[in-house]
């Protein structure tokens, strides 16, 4: 291979001369270059060693699916598995073949081809059939096989997330896609394209023909350079997939772009396929549009002396591309019979009905020259006629099988036409559109009227959805003057086999007999045992190929025997581009920097950060809590509970519409005061509780659990609009901060700060009254979840730093000490006040929690009451018990261990922890009711299978008469 | 500066530590200066100290009106004032947001009474919102870095408000045509106010751009 002189269009730079090395030895190439032409440039012939074989590889495809020129490449970190084909060359760049022992020019696993006759296909799942056998087969398929190696020191690559939106997406730069942009353009449509080469123009500009393709390539740039001006356009970038609503990632160098259209035209061409015959992936053996963009692009001849074979008119495009460029052909090869030849160059020898009977390597196993064979009537080769040409290139243009997984995904109902030889789509779906190859049209002309049609029907469908009937526009006639671009079977079996089907697996044509007599004959089963589509390149150059064979096993036609489904992402996109920039919302109280200075340690709790407990120096986590018990127990405390859920309900039904929701009584509450309130679903199931306060006759204010409030103000938007009361319902979790006064010196702190009565007899436990407090308006709920005296103060968001301090500065005096939710979880156990989604659980019904002082059976409705009423007619299965542990110093439970019984499990901790105010372990747990009686036994396993006891005790464990939350002011 | 304010913005805490030099705005702590000067591509601005209060009920409208309110017509569009607008975020429920925090404070009292027009009863809700204003000619690369959402395609001249989720949080978005751009309102829930500003200046500051000050 040589470079050829500078010609127009090429894509290098030969100003900008770059150097790079390859398996350690230094080349140079040119800006524009990608690495495998660069190294085709220089003469290098083998690029890589292939999966299962290790046989010597080189360039197929030249078009992003040389899945046998993966290279390791190597900058600031090692990327692996880079397409070299199309990855762009950097001056430094440092590459290496992946999976090879030893470098690719003398891969020590090259010896593995000798081992072919053992390793059958299917070879691998029956390697691992024995369970025995599987680390040992592991062991070796991870050491002889893959790919790449990742870098783990590769630093994170936050890509960003990018919307885009448009009228019309056309996807693919070719002469159809631009002729759809201009017709889009032309009728006023907002058009993005995507193209995956760095240039737009597609075979517009590489398969010319020889020099009557000049006209064709004016005509290419022309609307290029129209698309360049009025589209958003897209290089270097692929349509990855397609997502209901015309929805598309577009994998673009930095990003993906998640582009939302009104109408799509899919205009992603085809992809040349290879023919199959002995020695069919020599270095050397290449696709004829390979060549041409060796030819067109990077001015590489591909070889000085070639062979094309054809079945179609674009090998012979091909043929006087080469000879154009000077080098000699020493045949054409046609599959087809007489009279089918195209134009050659004079003096060109063509060989009608004749076929590839083996491609010859030379020592380093690059093709030196293939054997001719005249086709039987029944489509093989005589080998015993073979004719020998010594040539250093084979090119092959046999047919092409529509790129078109997008339209699958997209819905398109798609069919195979036995005269072009292809799956083309006989109906999309509403507002998509195929365009050229993809759509069965193959010719330049034809490609531009289709792509123009196309590009007119998705303008209109998107400036009034369903004004264009979504089948695929009239092409029958373009289709038709594209004679039959695809040969039904290149397919040519050899006695000595290596005639490859997969070139991502090393699929032999033979390895698709056995798979069928192996009972493997469906196309899909085919797939899976085979592994053939399984690799890299999934199948763009083998799923066609390999359904001609199952058809032929078979004795159907292609489309009797159907294609494999085509998932997104169809092509393999970057994982940094998949991750992109995270976006993982978090809450924050308005207090997070009061927190943070009093050096709080966070914790989780939903979407928020909680301070866990406030760290002091010198002071073990365990210290400090007990630190922050003392005070809430001996002084004050106050804690941050701007977390809880807060709405509001307004209206002449709001009193009624509690009647309904929670299990308590709300009709006679008083203004000025609260209730608690337990609500259930309507299985009985206790999915949330909080404090309701009614401020108004027709207002009321309550409080739901940390996590609960979206799922709480929802069920009651659904049920208020399901009942048609007169409520409104106003969430304002965010909007109102809270903060708990708890401990017998907190009427002290809060005094001086605002002039409502705080006494006892004015202000009584469980009152609620609205009050300036710091200058802000504040609702105060007399509530006493900790067991205390204490006051919960809800004020706007914005005042609730103001309110905070002025507290802590009041506090001073009286040894206030911001607690956190390890400390207020110990103080609510001590006063056995359950934690809803903690002590109960997504089955645990009301009946369960002892706590039916709350159930009002005797409302008229509730929701929830009717399957309470059923199930309270039913044995029991759990219900909800304090415990004190009998013996500390055996070991110590955790929530969630088990208490057993008769080797049975019969319950779990729900809540445990050690009582200062008690002096023992206390906890609560789920048990079985035989278990539920004061005094029980209950048996618990702990960490590492030990038992300890546990024994059944009255709640409260703390102020069993709640004399503390209702201490006078005197106290 | 002065902690002791009565009010801090819900976007204090992000940028807490980038302040030197702070004011006081409608009661609320603002920064003075974000340290930059010139005329960034965009520009991300805390305008949380507007004054702002919502209502919501069968009788919002019609009461909103009695108030000499202008109302618009169609749900989610917003209209403008003489200091500020007026956001309709569905049949009856409103925004209504003013530079002069005590036409705020006059709705808000006579709100709290409890008020009841021909049409329905009409209920206060607290706006304590994070409100952000985004604004700069790659104010439109944030959002579409952000939302899933076509701003550049709405038609301005019907106020379009746009209810829609934002790096994962809900958001309200409105754009309003200036003599040199288009820049964007955006309000949420004041406890995500710091992670959407956060995420949001990470991209504004990768565009070339950073926080600045709005004068309200």
């Amino acid at each position: 291979m040589k470079r050829l002189p500078p010609q127009a269009g090429e894509w290098i730079d030969r100003g900008k001369p770059l150097r790079f090395t390859f398996e350690g030895i230094g080349y140079e190439g040119y800006a524009g270059d990608t690495i495998s032409s660069a190294l085709l440039a220089a003469g290098v012939r083998v690029l890589g060693r292939s999966f299962k074989y290790h046989r010597p590889r080189s360039v197929l495809s030249l078009a992003n699916h040389d899945v046998n020129a993966l290279m390791q490449v190597s900058s600031c970190f090692s990327v692996p598995n880079v397409r070299a084909d199309v990855t762009p060359l950097a001056e430094g760049l440092r590459a290496t073949a992946v999976n090879t022992i030893g470098g690719v020019a003398r891969d020590r696993a090259r010896f593995l081809e000798w081992l072919a006759p053992f390793l059958p296909v299917g070879f691998y799942y029956k390697a691992f059939h024995k369970k025995s056998q599987f680390p040992f087969w592991e062991r070796v398929f991870r050491r002889t096989t893959g790919l790449g190696t990742v870098d783990f020191s590769a630093r994170r690559k936050g890509s960003p997330k990018r919307y885009a939106f448009c009228d019309v997406l056309v996807i693919g730069g070719g002469p159809a896609g631009l002729a759809a942009a201009d017709a889009a353009l032309r009728a006023g449509a907002r058009v993005a394209l995507v193209d995956e080469n760095p240039r737009l123009g597609g075979s517009g500009l590489y398969n010319l023909g020889g020099a009557d393709g000049e006209r064709q390539a004016e005509e290419t740039r022309r609307l290029a350079a129209i698309a360049a001006a009025g589209a958003v356009v897209y290089v270097s970038s692929y349509a990855a997939g397609y997502y209901a609503d015309h929805w598309v990632p577009i994998v673009t160098p930095g990003h993906v772009v998640k582009m939302r259209a009104r109408a799509v035209v899919v205009a992603t061409g085809a992809y040349e396929q290879p023919a199959v015959f002995r020695n069919n992936d020599l270095p050397g053996v290449i696709l004829a549009s390979a060549a041409q963009r060796m030819l067109a692009r990077y001015s590489i001849a591909p070889c000085k002396r070639a062979v094309v074979l054809a079945a179609n008119d674009d090998g012979y495009r091909a043929a006087r591309d080469l000879a154009a460029h000077g080098v000699e052909i020493a045949a054409v090869v046609d599959l087809r019979g007489a009279n089918s030849r195209g134009a050659v160059p004079p003096g060109t020898l063509v060989l009608e009905g004749h076929g590839i009977h083996e491609a010859l390597a030379d020592s380093q196993g690059a093709l030196r020259g293939v054997r001719v064979a005249p086709l039987a009537r029944d489509g093989t080769l005589d080998g015993y006629q073979a004719r020998e040409f010594e040539c250093d290139g084979l090119l092959m243009s046999t047919g092409w099988a529509g790129a078109a997984p997008l339209l699958y995904q997209a819905g398109a109902r798609m069919e195979f036409s036995a005269e072009l030889q292809q799956f083309v789509p006989a109906a999309c779906p509403p507002g998509v559109y195929a365009a050229g190859r993809v759509n069965g049209v193959h010719g330049f002309a034809q490609k531009l009227r289709d792509g123009a049609a196309a590009g007119r029907a998705a303008a209109a469908q998107s400036r009034k959805p369903g004004s264009v009937d979504g089948a695929a526009p009239s092409c029958r006639q373009e289709r038709a003057q594209s004679g039959m671009p695809s040969h039904p079977y290149p397919i040519f079996a050899h006695p000595k086999g290596r005639n490859f089907v997969d070139f991502d697996e090393d699929l032999q044509l033979k390895d698709f007999f056995n798979a069928a007599q192996e009972g493997f004959d469906n196309i899909e089963l085919m797939k899976r045992y085979s592994t053939v589509g399984m690799g890299p390149s999934q199948g763009k150059h083998s799923n066609m190929n390999a359904i001609r064979v199952l058809a032929k096993i078979l004795g159907r036609t292609p489309g009797e025997v159907g294609s494999t489904t085509a998932r997104p992402m169809f092509h393999p996109v970057p994982m940094s581009h998949l991750g992109g920039r995270g976006f993982m919302p978090e809450r924050a109280t308005p207090l997070e920097g009061r927190h943070a200075a009093a050096s709080a340690v966070w914790m989780p709790a939903g979407q928020w950060q909680r301070p866990e407990y406030y760290a002091v120096e010198n002071q073990t986590r365990e210290a400090a809590i007990r630190a922050e018990v003392a005070a809430v127990r001996g002084a004050v405390g106050v804690i941050d509970v701007g977390t809880l859920g807060k709405i509001e309900l307004f209206g002449r039904d709001a009193g009624a519409f509690f009647e309904r929701i929670y299990t308590a009584k709300f009709a006679g509450m008083k203004v000025g005061s609260t209730r608690y309130g337990l609500m259930l679903d309507e299985s009985g199931v206790v999915i949330d509780d909080g404090v309701i306060a009614r401020l108004g006759e027709e207002h009321f204010y309550f409080t739901t659990t940390t996590t609960g409030s979206a799922t709480v103000y929802r069920e009651l938007t659904r049920l208020n609009a399901m009942w048609r009361m007169e409520v409104g319902i106003v969430n304002v979790t965010g909007h109102f901060a809270a903060i708990n006064l708890a401990g017998p010196r907190s009427r002290e702190v809060l005094a001086p700060l605002t002039a409502l009565d705080l006494s006892e007899a004015t202000f009584p436990y469980l009152g609620a009254r609205e009050a300036q407090v710091a200058g802000l308006p504040a609702r105060l709920l007399r509530v006493g979840f900790v067991g205390e005296l204490g006051y919960e103060i809800h004020v706007p968001a914005s005042g609730a730093a103001h309110l905070w301090d002025q507290l802590m500065k009041t506090g001073a005096a009286h040894g206030i000490r911001p607690f956190g939710v390890e400390a207020q979880r110990l103080l609510r156990l001590e006063k056995g006040h359950i934690i809803v989604s903690q002590d109960t659980d997504g089955v645990t019904n009301a009946l369960e929690l002892g706590m039916d002082w709350a159930l009002k059976m005797d409302k008229p409705f509730f929701v929830g009451q009717r399957s309470l009423e059923a199930m309270g007619r039913l044995p029991r299965k759990q219900a909800l018990v304090g415990f004190t542990l009998d013996e500390p110093d055996t070991g110590m439970p955790k929530e969630c261990h088990l208490v057993i019984e008769s080797d049975e499990p019969a319950g779990r901790i729900t809540s445990i922890a050690h009582s200062p105010a008690v002096g023992r372990v206390i906890g609560l747990a789920l048990v079985a009711p035989a278990l539920s009686k004061v005094g029980s036994t209950l048996n618990i396993r702990i960490d590492g299978g030990r038992m300890v006891r546990a024994t059944v005790s009255e709640t409260p464990f703390y102020d069993p008469k709640n004399l503390r939350q209702k201490q006078p002011e005197t106290a | 500066m002065s902690e002791t304010a009565l009010r801090l913005s819900p976007l204090y805490e992000a940028y807490r530590e980038q302040v030197a030099d702070w004011a006081v705005v409608n009661g609320m702590t603002l920064p003075r200066a974000f340290g930059r000067s010139g005329l960034p591509p965009v520009t991300l601005s805390d305008v949380s100290a507007l004054a702002r209060c919502g209502c919501k009920g069968p009788g919002a409208a019609d009461w909103l009106v009695s108030q000499g309110v202008p109302v618009p017509a169609a749900f989610n569009s917003w209209t403008a004032t003489e200091n500020g607008l007026v956001a309709r975020l569905a049949a009856s429920e409103f925004l209504i947001e003013d530079a002069r925090a005590e036409r705020i404070e006059t709705l808000t009292r006579e709100l709290s009474k409890g008020r009841r027009s021909a049409s329905g009863p009409c209920y206060p809700v607290l706006r304590e919102d994070a409100a952000l204003l985004l604004a700069g000619p790659q104010a439109n690369e944030v959002l579409l870095q952000t939302c899933n959402i076509d701003f550049a395609g709405l038609d301005l001249a019907t106020g379009p408000l746009v209810m829609t989720s934002m790096v994962g949080v809900s958001v309200l978005v409105i754009a309003q045509k200036r003599p040199t751009d288009v820049a964007y309102r955006i309000w949420c829930d004041p406890t995500f106010g710091c992670y959407l500003w956060r995420t949001l200046l990470e991209i504004v500051r990768e565009l070339g751009g950073d926080a600045a000050v709005h004068t309200l």
